[in-house]
């Protein structure tokens, strides 16, 4: 049984605030910590040892393991982790369930709910087990940069382990918050909590990009999420929530695309649409062919963020496209064979399966836009796509590409995806892209 | 009365015919035989046919040749068969029995042999007969390469290729040759008859017939909007021209009767067409990439229609699984207004109905 750890050289502030928290969240066997410097990981490691859970994810027929995750006991005797832990109980809780080790006896969680968007999970004990340890505390303040934190889990399966690393700010240029932790989170570690030197959660590990590069969703989302935990409905609907979720965020990124100022941009000969939000990655490309003398110029901006909704589905991806080409000295016919191939391989930027979404169905037609500046006319055989999602219902993938056959020997395409939109975000948004193809 | 004797080939085709006025003939090679034959298994005088005036009867006598005369079974066809029979001495025989002699087969008649009447000349004697026509196969060959030629241009447009393209337009006229070779083998066997330009016109004409709807599939794709089915389509037309082609040269060189010609020339149409039906039959199943149209032409061969900006929204939203005056968005909107609300109802999946109202 843990109980408050004895803290060095415990200041009477700390003190009075150890007595609020202990009073106000868990009145016997709260975690707070002191803050003094030298408070070393071995000592915040044996505090919250007991606290920390390995999670597994087991199909229920075979008795195997499938997926392994770390998770934290927050107020309210829930367990905190991943969602992209327990996805597999999300979306089939009757082949899967969850399992812990409490004090070397295993007790079934539940899925209570998720916020999908910021890859979070809240589990429930089935029946609740009465030594339950002290629960985690959640931080009041943002760590300043550079402070020590550490981030605990269980890596590869080789036991519960304690990381240190550092604060670093947000991850620039990112429409959702993530922590960037500068130490070494690994697979295994998804779903355990990063401490500050008071043992209080900052941050859920959540992903790595290696060379000690980790991601971590910050302790604001788990708070909210705690917070709408206490007044689910009594006929809740996990899906038709993370739906939402998930439609919110994007109707959120859509709103701030189209508040953004679209400034057309020149390719070539024609005029495209630039960077318009900044938590866009935008790239670009150009090559003159040394044997047909084609010019062809690529460019494209995307969110580079995906909702995880399974291994093989995920969502929340938005990415634009314009892809230009030129052969001057080419047969019109020949030139419109190869525009024809170079077209004919777009596919949409997330991956998604026959279990998540139906077949795409489109819209084909020849339109003709103009450009405002010089009123220079430009037809293109536009395509729209739209796949409806199955269990995420009211979400769809959208798929747009124009491509221009009004000129001989050059053109240009331009397409859009957009992944786990609403029909009014999609609409609005297709609305404006349509218009900023021109010629120059 | 006379005696008629036949040359023939093994194939049972009459290669001459001569009339003796006599009523007895003596056949070798002897110079003389009344019948002289070159064939070195022949006796100089090998076999003395003889006719009754007054029973009509025919009489063979082998003159003890060291091979033998031999009677040889034959089909309605006239095609010499397997089994044959050694004649001897004096032997009687039915007009229009068929003798083998050292090689060489003769058919021996009385001048009274019934012959059988005429018959119609076929309408594939007539399209075989205008397809043999030189100009003609020398037009396709023509207008084959240079469709050949300009595809492969098209495809990569580079003067200093037009040789290169020019010789791998030669494969399918090789091709022809090939096919035609082949059936008028056939047909030489089968029917006596090779008909070499005829098999090679109907071999080019497919091959030009298929040529060219491919070639211009993209076109018509495009201006009807049909790009999904473009597959499809080239798929049955060149199944259709390949039975067409498989059962006029059966028709030409084959005697089968047209329901098995039909059946053997819709063999390699249906080997054509598997892949496509099975694309057909499994439409149901999910296809990740998008089925958007694919087809474009160079602007001079545009005839499509130019649409509204306004009518290709209007058209996009029938695109959504919920018609548009559905609250589908409702929840989600007031969701992200206040997310710590109370989640969504069902209202998503059963609509309030009187909520569009």
């Amino acid at each position: 049984m843990p109980v408050c750890l004895p803290s060095l050289t415990t200041s009477l502030a700390c003190l009075v605030r150890r007595i609020f928290l202990l009073l106000l969240i868990c009145p016997c066997f709260a975690l707070a910590q002191g803050s003094d410097e030298s408070i070393s990981a071995d000592k915040i490691f044996s505090g919250l040892e007991n606290s920390l859970f390995q999670i597994r994810i087991m199909e229920k027929k075979s008795g195997s393991q499938v997926a392994l995750g770390s998770g934290f006991l927050v107020a309210g005797n829930r367990v905190a982790s991943n969602y992209h832990v327990v996805s597999f109980v999300v979306r089939e809780p009757d082949k899967y369930r969850v399992e812990i080790d409490l004090h070397d006896v295993k007790q079934h969680l539940s899925v209570l709910t998720v916020d999908v968007v910021n890859d979070l999970a809240l589990l429930t004990f089935d029946t609740v087990p009465a030594d339950l340890p002290a629960t985690f505390l959640l931080a009041d303040r943002v760590p300043k940069k550079g402070e020590v934190l550490y981030s605990l889990g269980n890596p590869h399966d080789l036991g519960m382990t304690i990381v240190v690393g550092n604060y670093n700010g947000l991850v620039d240029n990112k429409f959702l918050d993530r922590i960037h932790f500068s130490g070494a989170i690994n697979s295994g570690m998804s779903g355990g909590p990063t401490v500050n030197r008071r043992s209080q959660v900052v941050g859920i590990n959540v992903a790595s990009a290696g060379n000690q590069v980790g991601f971590l969703v910050p302790v604001a989302a788990l708070e909210r999420l705690l917070a709408r935990s206490d007044n689910l409905p009594a006929d809740y609907d996990l899906l038709l929530d993370m739906a939402g979720q998930i439609g919110n965020v994007t109707s959120a990124m859509t709103d701030a695309l189209l508040a953004a100022e679209w400034k057309r941009e020149e390719m070539g000969e024609a005029m495209i649409l630039g960077e318009v939000v900044s938590w866009f990655d935008c790239w670009g490309n150009s090559d003159i062919d040394k044997e047909t003398g084609a010019l062809e110029i690529a460019r494209g901006c995307n969110n580079a963020d995906n909702i995880f909704i399974s291994s093989r589905f995920n969502t929340g991806f938005f990415e634009y496209e314009f892809y230009y080409r030129e052969s001057s000295d080419w047969p019109p016919a020949a030139f419109y064979r190869e525009w024809r191939a170079s077209t004919a391989s777009a596919r949409p930027g997330n991956s998604a399966d026959k279990d998540d979404v139906e077949n795409y169905s489109c819209v084909d037609r020849i339109l003709e836009t103009r450009n405002p500046d010089n009123d220079k006319s430009l037809r293109r055989r536009v395509s729209y796509c739209v796949r409806p999602y199955k269990q995420l219902k009211g979400l769809y993938d959208v798929f747009f590409i124009g491509a221009s056959l009004d000129q001989k020997n050059r053109a240009v395409m331009d397409h859009f995806t957009m992944a786990g939109v609403t029909q009014a975000a999609a609409e609005r948004f297709l609305e404006r892209f349509v218009e900023v193809l021109a010629w120059r | 009365m006379a005696l008629v004797v036949q040359l023939v080939n093994r194939a049972g085709a009459v290669l001459s015919t001569q009339k003796f006025p006599q009523n007895k003939i003596v056949i070798g090679r002897a110079l003389d035989c009344d019948l002289i034959l070159q064939d070195p298994h022949v006796e100089p005088r090998h076999l003395e046919v003889e006719l009754d005036p007054a029973t009509q009867g025919l009489y063979g006598r082998d003159l003890s040749t060291l091979n033998g005369t031999w009677r040889v079974e034959q089909n309605s066809l006239g095609v010499p068969g397997r089994t044959k029979s050694r004649l001897f001495s004096g032997n009687p025989f039915f007009s229009g029995q068929l003798f083998e002699v050292g090689r060489t087969h003769l058919r021996i008649c009385s001048a009274a042999h019934e012959v059988a009447p005429a018959i119609r000349v076929s309408r594939w004697e007539i399209l075989g007969h205008g397809l043999s026509h030189w100009w003609l196969y020398s037009l396709l060959i023509l207008v084959l390469v240079v469709l050949q030629v300009w595809d492969a241009y098209l495809s990569d447009p580079k003067d200093n290729k037009l040789s290169q393209y020019a010789l791998g337009a030669l494969y399918p006229i090789l091709a022809a040759v090939g096919f035609a070779g082949l059936w008028g083998f056939i047909g030489k066997n089968i029917r006596h008859d090779a008909k070499f330009p005829t098999h090679f016109s109907a071999a080019l004409a497919a091959l030009l017939a298929v040529s060219a709807f491919e070639f211009s599939a993209p076109y018509w794709a495009f201006q009807f909007g049909v790009w999904l089915w473009q597959g499809t389509i080239v798929a049955l037309f060149t199944a259709l021209v390949v039975f067409a082609l498989g059962y006029v040269t059966l028709s030409f060189a084959t005697h089968l009767p047209s329901l098995v010609r039909t059946a053997v020339a819709a063999i390699l149409p249906v080997v054509i067409l598997i892949p496509t039906l099975l694309t057909l039959l499994g439409q149901t199943e999910f296809e990740s990439l998008p089925p958007y149209d694919r087809a474009m032409v160079e602007p001079a061969a545009q005839f499509r229609a130019v649409t509204e900006v306004e009518e290709f929204l209007q058209a996009t939203h029938k695109l959504y699984a919920q018609p548009l005056d559905e609250p589908i968005d409702m929840p989600l909107d007031k969701q992200l207004d206040s997310p710590h609300e109370e989640p969504e109802t069902d209202s998503q999946v059963q609509p309030d109905p009187t909520y569009g109202e």
